[in-house]
């Protein structure tokens, strides 16, 4: 199935990225071994060919995605309607979170975040629980701490006492 | 066979080595089942309590953790589609398709059940002919391994036939991914964008774990909108523990080619275990007679996958032991942990320390059969994580998968590498990219760079030293004839319309 509005963001992209290759290949000074390897082989020449491959690539999926809305007046609709889930999102930005501020607050503590608001939101829709059932959820989320703080310590004994794992402590010390 | 004798010995008038022996393979399989935690990583986390112990002892431990490590992998990408390590990504491509079709037990037992054949087969190889086989490791130069690159190349081709467009793609984005940090020969810095977190490069197990792991949680999560996942996770009421005779004279050339390229794959330092299932699963395809069924949950595939990764083990022992040279990441570990002990592998290690190789052997023959009975006695509790809600698996397996990227070089830049690519991952699939081709595209591009560098430098620049060397050449040749295979068809029509009457 055609979905025109997704390939032509992924033609768009690897073409940016493909030039962003072609301009970090220019930083490589010529002629880095280019006498005794030749030119493809050479750090500059290798980098250059993959890059030129996929714009010649991305050229093609645009060109394409171009033609078929031009065959088909626009966008074609497709089952593909929802691109990005309220809970893939804020799973993203949970992921992001937790690296971006891992040596501020430990992994204990991230982690704790991480896997409570995560098994709360990916429960409630995969089992399609009632949101407005204030107390269903306090139970949830209490039912979640309980486990996430179990499988924590218990991860903790394993890789930090048992196999000295180091993980970020942070500020809180644990 | 004396060392052998030797290896034997050692064991029945030490028991307590059995007992430590079971214990790695144990240790590796739950090693080896958690996405993010490698038989590698297993190893490295281990070695410092082998201090405390005889060499031949921590040896035993050690061998067990590589076996089940290696072996474990296949749980999770049957259950899940999340590889527990990089080496089971092919088993996906046929093991979680049988799974969703309901039969996770069967793919389970038989994917199990080849993880022993490999194992046992390349331990034979080890115990009865690894000098002689360790020659044909020598024979192997820069061009040969080139051209068994660009043969693992042409699967990654191959596997792109439904959208040719968009597997290309994904295979160079994996090549250019390839690419990043520093460059070993000359220095410089390529990719980088300045970050000089990606000048060590991007790590192999980052990129696979947020790639299968990552991308496959967020688009599950995603699957918890279109359809009700818990409805389509059966299992059957019987679970085999060996498969039937039908299914195995099925998958019997797929037991034999994986068994042999596995241990021939393993004796070519750094090829690894992804590349043997790779090539294996892909021979196997061209003799199957249901090609077709190949990546939608065939038993060839899952025994094609297993059987090979498994028996690289062995054939990866085997320069170990006669040259003192590592077959792969793992064995370039126990190395150290031999050295560790005092010992110096190489032809000499033979003479100077026989008991020592022959508990090597012996340890590496059990452990494939403690493999075996652990993981079958254990299969019933592996199949109830399917059981376990989505919502809490995925959760605790990412926060694993986090500890063993993490626990790699503890740098948080390999969890932005993680997380980033996770992500990434999750906008290609939407795209409708297929991602095995950029994994294979990256593992084998940063190979293929590598061997091809070398093998021009060897030869000053001339491509056509290549064809000096009559095994490059002919692996090369069946390269050619696996990507034009498909097309031959069409080729042969267009020549015969071109010659008139």
């Amino acid at each position: 199935m055609v979905n025109i509005k997704n390939d032509l963001i992924l033609g768009s992209a690897i073409f940016i990225f493909s030039l962003f290759m072609l301009t970090e290949s220019k930083k490589i000074p010529s002629g880095i071994l280019d006498e005794q390897i030749g030119f493809v082989a050479s750090p500059k020449g290798y980098l250059i060919v993959i890059a030129s491959v996929l714009l010649l690539l991305s050229s093609i999926l645009l060109l394409k995605t171009i033609r078929a809305m031009y065959l088909n007046k626009g966008w074609i609709k497709t089952s593909k309607e929802i691109f990005l889930p309220k809970e893939v999102f804020i799973s993203m930005i949970l992921l992001l979170f937790f690296v971006s501020t891992l040596n501020i607050f430990g992994f204990f503590l991230n982690s704790f975040i991480l896997l409570v608001i995560t098994m709360t939101i990916y429960y409630l829709k995969e089992k399609n629980v009632d949101v407005n059932n204030k107390k269903q959820l306090a139970s949830l989320i209490l039912k979640f701490s309980i486990l996430s703080i179990i499988s924590l310590i218990a991860i903790q004994q394993v890789f930090v006492r048992l196999l000295n794992v180091y993980l970020p402590t942070g500020i809180l010390g644990f | 066979m004396n060392v052998l004798l030797e290896g034997f010995k050692f064991f029945l008038n030490d028991p307590y080595t059995i007992l430590i022996l079971i214990f790695g393979v144990f240790f590796g399989i739950i090693f080896g089942c958690i996405p993010g935690l490698t038989a590698t990583l297993g190893i490295v986390l281990l070695i410092p309590f082998t201090y405390v112990m005889s060499a031949e002892l921590g040896l035993a431990l050690l061998i067990g953790i590589y076996v089940g490590g290696i072996s474990g992998g296949l749980i999770t990408a049957i259950l899940i589609n999340i590889p527990g390590t990089p080496s089971s990504m092919v088993t996906c491509w046929d093991g979680y398709p049988m799974a969703k079709k309901g039969l996770a037990g069967s793919a389970l037992s038989l994917g199990v059940f080849a993880s022993l054949v490999g194992g046992t087969f390349s331990a034979l190889a080890l115990i009865f002919i690894a000098p002689p086989l360790s020659k044909i490791a020598l024979k192997f130069g820069s061009w040969e391994y080139l051209s068994l690159m660009l043969l693992g190349m042409s699967v990654v081709i191959m596997m792109t036939a439904d959208n040719p467009l968009k597997g290309f793609i994904s295979a160079f984005i994996g090549i250019a991914l390839a690419i990043v940090g520093i460059d070993t020969i000359s220095g410089v810095s390529r990719l980088t964008f300045g970050f000089w977190q990606l000048q060590a490069g991007l790590e192999v197990v980052a990129i696979s774990m947020a790639f299968f792991a990552v991308r496959e949680m967020l688009v599950q999560v995603k699957g918890f909108y279109l359809h009700s996942t818990i409805e389509q996770r059966t299992i059957e009421d019987k679970i085999p523990l060996i498969p039937d005779r039908e299914t195995l004279r099925n998958t019997g050339p797929a037991f034999l080619i994986g068994s042999v390229y596995g241990t021939i794959i393993g004796m070519l330092p750094g090829v690894g275990q992804t590349t043997a299932a790779m090539l294996t699963y892909n021979a196997t395809r061209q003799i199957s007679k249901r090609p077709d069924e190949f990546g939608k949950g065939t038993p060839e595939g899952i025994v094609a996958s297993e059987t090979a990764n498994n028996a690289v083990n062995g054939g990866a022992l085997i320069p170990l032991l006669t040259l003192g040279i590592p077959g792969d990441m793992v064995t370039a570990v126990l190395i150290g942990g031999l050295m560790i002990q005092g010992i110096r592998p190489g032809p000499l290690l033979f003479r100077t320390n026989p008991t020592v190789v022959g508990t090597i052997m012996v340890a590496y023959f059990l452990a494939n059969i403690f493999m075996y009975i652990l993981e079958l006695g254990f299969m019933r509790v592996f199949v109830k994580i399917i059981k376990v809600p989505l919502s809490i698996l995925f959760p605790i397996i990412l926060i694993c998968c986090i500890i063993g990227v993490y626990a790699l070089n503890n740098r948080v830049a390999d969890l932005w590498i993680l997380v980033i690519f996770g992500i990434i991952g999750y906008f290609l699939t939407e795209c409708d990219v297929p991602m095995p081709p950029l994994i294979l595209g990256f593992v084998l591009g940063q190979m293929v760079e590598r061997t091809f560098r070398t093998a021009m430098y060897a030869s000053a620049g001339d491509l056509l030293d290549f064809l000096n060397h009559p095994i490059a050449l002919s692996i090369l040749i069946i390269s050619v004839i696996l990507v034009l295979k498909p097309y031959l068809p069409n080729i042969v029509k267009i020549f015969k319309n071109q010659i008139p009457g």
